[in-house]
């Protein structure tokens, strides 16, 4: 490594312009906005601003309220990451696809309770108050008073019921709800308007996992809706008729689909948001680049009572992946984590230095690369036999790990079972060890034992009925992580050498999704996120037909017994399980519940893991402060980049 | 007087090599030649044509004996020789060819893998060495290799190492067969269609005529997409990917003949009433007889330039169809999927020789352009 010059010409020059932003914003600020004289430099006056100077302007010109006006009465505080910080500036991102809403998830979420700094448990949010009965079946939520949408109307009580009763209890549009939405009955919860800002919601049974639902930002944000701007689309508020020729007008089938369109926050600049920024334009214009900007009644402040976001506007270019790999390494990129590879990682690290940004390693969540058997099988045959743990442990113990990591990530990777890490409530000590090590003789003789000894020409075990050991590995290909089609061709050798074949099948995504409901594939190759797995049971649990392990025992539990097959003894111990969690009425017995799911996946291993990412990269730019430098988690449930609560980010360079 | 002897007498009587030639010559000047003569010998006469044809000649060789040229199998691979750049060879005289060993490991902080050599210890090299089994030409099994490592064990990297260790020169040798073959049969059933339907509609016309071209306005009006889509659907999951995409090829190549049956139609009709078909009709000669001898020349120039311009093309798009699970992709191994693998910023920073593939199609389109060129010139014997 170079040593590092003290001050290099780029940071020079970059001091240099800031120093001449500040004095002229000082000037500016001196000449109209009756700033206090005599305060300290320059720094001072600016740190000591309560809100943005874009938005003090407007108020001088009379556009917009007095500060004090827009702010609820007690302002949320946010976490903070760093020191005080300016004003101003415009964060560039960048992102694949023009459909893609996790900007608005992890920059401009709003949601009645969000995660705690350490990202274990909820904490109020747009509520002030958010308390259950004893049997956590009913919440009562305190919304702070004064809450503004972005076009200054009041947010209250009575948006939150729209969302309770017009949305998420209309049939359309809701025809059944998800289990995240919903009681154990699958009813949907009923809300009473107590006050302007007080509300009730009861379900019909415990539901211990609602508030943590509420603070993942792409489920909370969906129960913040504003009334005044989505009643003119909607039925119960306006004539059927017209609703219905605007949507045709528009371009819509149904009613039902231009309510969604004129809900998406990230494709219409029209919706009162109540997050931190509102889209300008939206990527899907001609240029491919969506703006977004403050938003002017944010409830957020500070500890000294300066509104948030300190970052005037947002930035986002559609790019592809190469593009966007070359952008994160030329510095463009303010601050990235999501779309960016890991394995472009080493290009970010050697251009870091010359482009002004460093690169952060987060954790990765749900980057473990695994083998999912289909325990249930159309074949019988098969299916008895992926029923077997002896089975299923010696595919896991005939794979070398090892030599997988060291070819595909130097040696880097984490070689693990998918069970719950360390430090997730749902650990208990000892699990995800089971036929994690290399050991082909181990596998030959396990298989042995279960009467798989004829082998064919080839060497291909045979089972009872005759047919060979010959399985589909059905999958999406993807090198941005771990490559997986070099990853799996490793273990289809691997399997080769216990007398197992095993035939790749990339698939588009389409066709992947399509053969994992219809339950037409032998094993499933993806990824399985591992912490916080109540949140997305699916992959642990199969609560639905999109099941990775069982999608025909998750159509069954779906649909209460209607369609599907019924699970094996095996699964509904599982599902009893994730029944006796959702339902649970202490904390206890809810992580007790999870804890004997992980249990039993640890014992049985109906999921093979193989290599899991050691760290993702994130790009900083040097001027950006306040992102959190604890290695936080990089999930999907968390809100990705939300995890650093980007609202308190800021350029040390203000404008 | 030995000054004014026959000097032809004093020299071995002719070769029956040179005395085919001198009969050939002769017919060349008293007007005798048969049209392929003329053709081979203005296409002889053209360098550019004459390296084009060896070069695909080498080309193809190497594709047909990838198996015994290259130095390892194509799905071998070496854990500790992931992005290997390429190995330098030595020689000596006392050692013979040789390399030094690498030893790599991951730098944690740059996450840059370091190769270190270890200039004491020498692997040594040899011409037909054993190594991985191959089928030579698909039947005949072999283990003898052309270049390559005297312990079978040992790894060689004259290209470099592709990010799962294995040798990019043997990629490149095994990616040929499969980019030079099954695009190629595609190409080849299209036009064969397109020459034969498109004759046949040009020819007899009339009610022949009309049936035949609305089935290709039919045939043309068929959205790809959604064809696509159900063939992805339809085709079952145990195929493996080359044949998979050989399916597809085919499937393509026989609704895609349309085009060329067009042109060909267009040439057959606007030929069908010159002066020199009617005496052809007229002395009684068949009806393929006329297409082919007397049509076809005229319009000969125009289906090589068009063959010589769809095979690269074929090969560029061998991973076009990637995305809905129908073209070549990993782990079936063509250029197209190597060069579709190397198509990242990581590859070009770090690892640039992975892009060789690229040389491969480059000079595999040149032969075909220049071959392509010179028989569309030698195709019309008479003309500048």
């Amino acid at each position: 490594m170079t040593s590092t010059p003290g001050l290099s010409r780029r940071s020079f020059v970059q001091l240099g312009a800031g120093m001449i932003a500040g004095v002229a914003l000082v000037t500016l600020a001196g000449c109209t906005f009756d700033a206090p004289a005599g305060t300290a430099g320059a720094a001072g006056t600016k740190t000591s601003l309560k809100e943005a100077p874009m938005l003090t302007k407007l108020v001088k010109e009379g556009k917009l309220p007095e500060l004090a006006k827009r702010l609820p009465a007690k302002p949320a505080v946010a976490a903070s990451f760093g020191g005080t910080a300016l004003y101003g500036g415009t964060l560039k991102r960048g992102q694949l696809d023009a459909g893609d809403r996790g900007v608005m998830q992890a920059f401009a979420t709003a949601s009645f309770v969000e995660w705690d700094e350490d990202n274990r448990k909820p904490v109020p949010s747009l509520a002030e108050k958010f308390e259950s009965n004893d049997d956590m079946s009913e919440f009562t939520m305190t919304l702070r008073s004064g809450l503004k949408w972005s076009d200054g109307e009041p947010y209250t009580a009575d948006d939150v019921l729209f969302v309770m009763q017009n949305w998420l209890g209309n049939k359309t549009m809701m025809p059944s709800a998800p289990y995240w939405f919903s009681s154990a009955d699958k009813s949907v919860p009923q809300a009473e308007k107590v006050s302007d800002t007080v509300i009730k919601i009861s379900f019909t049974s415990p539901t211990p996992l609602w508030p943590k639902y509420l603070s993942n930002p792409s489920v909370g944000g969906q129960f913040v809706k504003p009334l005044h701007y989505l009643r003119q689309f909607h039925p119960d508020f306006t004539d059927q008729g017209t609703v219905d020729a605007q949507a045709k007008a528009a371009g819509f089938d149904s009613w039902d689909k231009y309510f969604a369109d004129r809900d998406n926050t990230w494709t219409n600049p029209d919706v009162p948001v109540m997050g931190a920024y509102r889209v300008i334009t939206s990527a899907s214009s001609a240029s491919g680049t969506a703006d977004l900007e403050r938003n002017p009644y944010y409830y957020k402040t500070d500890a000294d009572g300066r509104q948030l976001p300190f970052v005037d506007r947002l930035q986002v270019q559609i790019l592809a992946q190469e593009a966007l790999d070359l952008r994160a390494a030329n510095g463009d990129l303010d601050f990235q984590a999501q779309f960016l590879g890991y394995n472009t990682t080493q290009v970010y690290l050697q251009n870091a230095e010359k482009n002004g940004f460093h690169v952060d390693r987060w954790t990765p969540a749900g980057s473990l690369l695994s083998l999912c058997p289909n325990l249930s099988h159309k074949d019988p045959e098969i299916r008895e036999l992926f029923s077997k743990k002896e089975f299923r442990g010696a595919l896991s113990q005939a794979i070398n790990r090892e030599a997988i990591n060291k070819s595909l990530l130097g040696g880097l990777g984490v070689v693990m079972q998918p069970v719950a890490p360390k430090g997730d409530e749902y650990y208990s000590d000892g699990i995800g060890k089971n036929f994690l090590e290399f050991d082909a003789d181990a596998a030959n003789s396990a298989l042995d034992e279960l009467g798989l000894t004829e082998k064919d020409s080839n060497g291909v075990r045979l089972m009872n009925s005759g047919k060979p050991l010959d399985f589909v590995l059905l999958y999406v290909d993807a090198t941005t992580e771990i490559a997986r089609t070099d990853a799996y061709s490793m273990v289809v050798k691997d399997l080769a050498n216990v007398g197992i074949k095993l035939t790749l099948k990339p698939a588009d995504s389409t066709l992947y999704t399509q053969s994992r409901t219809t339950n037409d594939y032998d094993i499933d190759g993806t990824t399985v996120p591992q912490t916080k797995f109540d949140l997305e049971p699916v992959w642990y649990v199969p609560t639905g037909g999109n099941s990775h392990s069982a999608p025909a025992f998750g159509q069954w539990y779906a649909s209460a017994g209607e369609s599907g097959e019924q699970p094996s003894a095996d699964v509904q111990k599982l599902l009893d399980s994730w029944d006796a969690l959702r339902t649970a009425t202490s904390d206890d017995a809810r992580v007790k519940a999870g804890k004997a799911i992980m249990k039993q996946h640890s014992d049985e291993c109906y999921m093979i893991g193989i290599l899991a990412l050691p760290f993702v990269p994130v790009v900083i730019n040097n001027d950006l402060l306040n992102v959190r430098d604890d290695k936080p988690e990089l999930a999907f449930v968390l809100g990705r980049e939300r995890v650093t609560k980007p609202e308190q980010l800021a350029f040390a360079t203000g404008e | 007087m030995v000054d004014q002897m026959n000097p032809a007498a004093l020299e071995a009587p002719p070769t029956p090599r040179q005395m085919r030639k001198a009969r050939a010559q002769l017919k060349f000047l008293d007007g005798t030649a048969s049209q392929s003569q003329l053709i081979r010998r203005r296409y002889k006469s053209n360098p550019m044509a004459m390296f084009g044809l060896y070069l695909l000649c080498l080309i193809y060789f190497t594709a047909i004996f990838a198996g015994f040229l290259a130095p390892h199998s194509a799905s071998s691979t070496s854990a500790d020789h992931a992005y290997q750049p390429p190995q330098a060879v030595h020689f000596t005289l006392e050692d013979g060819f040789f390399i030094h060993p690498t030893e790599s490991s991951t730098d944690i902080e740059t996450l840059q893998r370091v190769f270190v050599e270890d200039p004491d210890v020498k692997i040594p090299l040899t011409f037909f060495a054993t190594g991985d089994e191959y089928q030579l030409l698909g039947f005949i099994p072999a283990d003898v290799h052309f270049f390559g490592t005297v312990d079978p064990d040992q790894r060689l990297y004259l290209l470099g190492a592709d990010r799962a260790g294995a040798d990019l020169l043997s990629l490149i040798l095994y990616g040929g067969q499969i980019s030079l073959s099954l695009g190629l049969i595609g190409v080849a059933v299209s036009l064969v269609l397109g020459i034969v339907i498109g004759g046949i509609s040009g020819y007899f016309g009339g009610l022949t005529d009309t049936i035949i071209q609305r089935v290709i306005e039919f045939i043309m009006s068929i959205p790809t997409l959604p064809l696509w889509l159900g063939l992805a659907a339809a085709i079952p999951p145990r195929w493996g990917i080359t044949e998979t995409y050989f399916a597809i090829t085919m499937i393509l190549s026989l609704l895609g003949w349309t085009g060329m049956a067009r042109v060909i139609r267009g040439r057959v009709l606007q030929s069908r009433g010159e002066d020199y078909i009617l005496a052809a009709k007229l002395d009684g000669a068949s009806h393929g007889r006329i297409i082919l001898r007397h049509m076809m020349p005229s319009f000969v120039s125009h289906i090589i330039a068009s063959m010589s311009l769809a095979v690269p093309a074929m090969i560029l798009a061998e991973t076009s169809l990637s995305f809905l699970g129908l073209g070549l992709r990993a782990p079936a191994i063509s250029w197209g999927v190597l060069l579709q693998d190397s198509q990242n910023l990581q590859v070009v920073a770090n690892a640039p020789w992975l892009l060789m593939p690229a040389l491969a199609v480059v000079l595999t389109v040149i032969a075909f352009n220049f071959v392509g060129d010179g028989l569309r010139d030698a195709a019309d014997p008479y003309g500048k």
